[in-house]
């Protein structure tokens, strides 16, 4: 049997709030060993195992790299007046993502207004990808009702998204989980390089930006998995120069688990980043994320 | 005329308990959010629910694996539950993505179902989960990934910042 974590048709629905978080999905044997370097190549496989490749949320990533240092610019955001002009699946589903991410960053900053306003280009978008059911009446109750509470604001929008992640894995829509999930992380980057200050920026918030190589590389392999679809080969091309900048970056060294004190603590080098990686790293994001949003 | 009323009751009685078992069957199914009903959260209120978790539907030797990252300056939880038909023990080893490393073997502990560390380096982990059978013969007397029915495993992951020691 083959079927592990992938969820039983019956499943549901997908969202949350802020993100794309946990993009599983079916698991693929072949696509990370054709992505990775040959260190990281398995040995002959003796067993069949199946791989899922998981994705923090928009929000886990804001909350990383946030430590209250992040300041609040709506004029980042995307319009929610763009939505009109996401007629195709591909842009539809990036952008659900895009605004997904915009969701997280405005309900961490306790935007009631903002968040109600991306919450209902959200489930509009929802309606376009047929996902609608994630945003049922109760929901959108909940959220009425909860609209002063900036806590319960973040966890509905993070409940009704993990909803709508559970949904696409549930009925085998990886494909478009993958699309959702490279537009939530791309927004969350977007907007945390041009938060920053990066030319001023201390070496731990230079290394919490660098660090988003991991989750790209969880992002990469997780739409390798979908490339026979044109929209995510189409995707992947898009990410190429993303891609070329993390990996012009040095590689960490290995880690270690030791128990220090009682306490388990996992460790390893990290080799640094320097500021002219990190502004080409903002140019390549702020060309690809202004290509996504205005849909050209 | 009562008979036929009669009739149409036990006929619309019975479309409900098919509908009854159907709907119990499905349910009984789907592994949906199993890691949030049967593993067991954490005490400490800190500890939040992290999207990265992952309930699915394993069978006879099944093994997968779960690839995640994890962010420095956080704490971690991970637990493991599985349903009963599949002894409800899971095997996990945790190892580092890129080098395959292995970090943690939970057969070194008595296979515990939890495991927490804080983390300094932020990484790619892979975790890789099975079902431990004590009456296997795969090495050791026992064969870790192995079980002849299927049901629910499910992996609950939280996080929360690690606590600031000290002054």
């Amino acid at each position: 049997m083959k079927i592990h974590f992938k969820q039983f048709t019956g499943g549901l629905v997908i969202a949350s709030s802020l993100f794309l978080a946990s993009c599983g999905s079916e698991g693929d044997k072949k696509s990370e060993e054709s992505l990775l370097p040959a260190a990281e190549q398995p040995a002959a496989a003796k067993e069949e195992v199946q791989t899922f490749y998981q994705i923090p949320s928009p929000a886990e990533m804001f909350e990383f790299i946030n430590n209250g240092k992040l300041k609040y610019k709506s004029e980042l955001l995307n319009s929610t007046d763009n939505i009109t002009t996401y007629a195709d699946k591909k842009s539809q589903a990036i952008n659900f993502g895009v605004y997904s991410a915009d969701l997280a960053y405005t309900s961490s900053f306790e935007k009631y207004q903002e968040s109600i306003k991306f919450f209902g280009t959200i489930r509009k978008l929802s309606n376009d990808l047929g996902i609608s059911y994630a945003f049922d009446e109760a929901l959108v109750s909940r959220i009425q009702n909860n609209m002063s509470n900036a806590d319960s604001l973040v966890i509905i929008s993070s409940d009704s998204y993990l909803k709508i992640i559970e949904f696409l894995e549930g009925n085998e829509q990886g494909k478009t989980l993958a699309l959702i999930a490279a537009g939530g992380w791309l927004e969350s980057l977007y907007l945390v390089l041009n938060l920053v200050e990066i030319n001023t920026a201390d070496e731990k918030m230079k290394q919490k930006i660098s660090d988003q190589r991991y989750t790209f590389e969880n992002l990469n392999l997780y739409l390798n998995k979908y490339a026979s679809d044109p929209n995510v080969a189409e995707t992947l091309k898009d990410f190429e120069e993303i891609k070329g900048v993390f990996d012009s970056m040095a590689q960490n060294g290995g880690s270690s688990m030791k128990k220090t004190g009682g306490k388990r603590v996992l460790g390893g080098s990290n080799t640094g980043v320097n500021k002219d990686q990190l502004n080409t790293l903002k140019e390549k994001v702020n060309t690809l994320r202004t290509k996504f949003v205005s849909n050209k | 005329m009562i008979f036929p009323l009669m009739k149409f009751r036990l006929l619309k009685l019975l479309i409900i308990a098919v509908l009854a078992i159907t709907s119990l069957d499905a349910f009984s199914q789907n592994c949906l959010q199993f890691e949030r009903k049967a593993c067991k959260r954490s005490d400490m209120d800190e500890f939040k629910f992290n999207s990265q978790s992952k309930s699915g539907l394993f069978g006879s030797s099944d093994k997968s694996e779960l690839n995640i990252v994890v962010y420095a300056g956080q704490d971690y939880r991970i637990s493991f539950c599985a349903g009963k038909i599949l002894g409800e023990t899971v095997a996990f080893v945790i190892k580092d993505a890129k080098t395959k490393e292995v970090l943690y073997d939970n057969a070194q502990e008595d296979f515990i179902q939890q495991f927490e560390f804080s983390c300094e380096a932020t990484r790619r982990l892979i975790i890789e989960v099975g079902i431990y059978n004590p009456d296997g013969d795969g090495g050791g007397g026992r064969k870790r990934f192995d079980t002849e029915s299927s049901d629910c495993l499910g992996i609950l992951i939280e996080n929360m910042a690690t606590p600031k020691i000290g002054f």
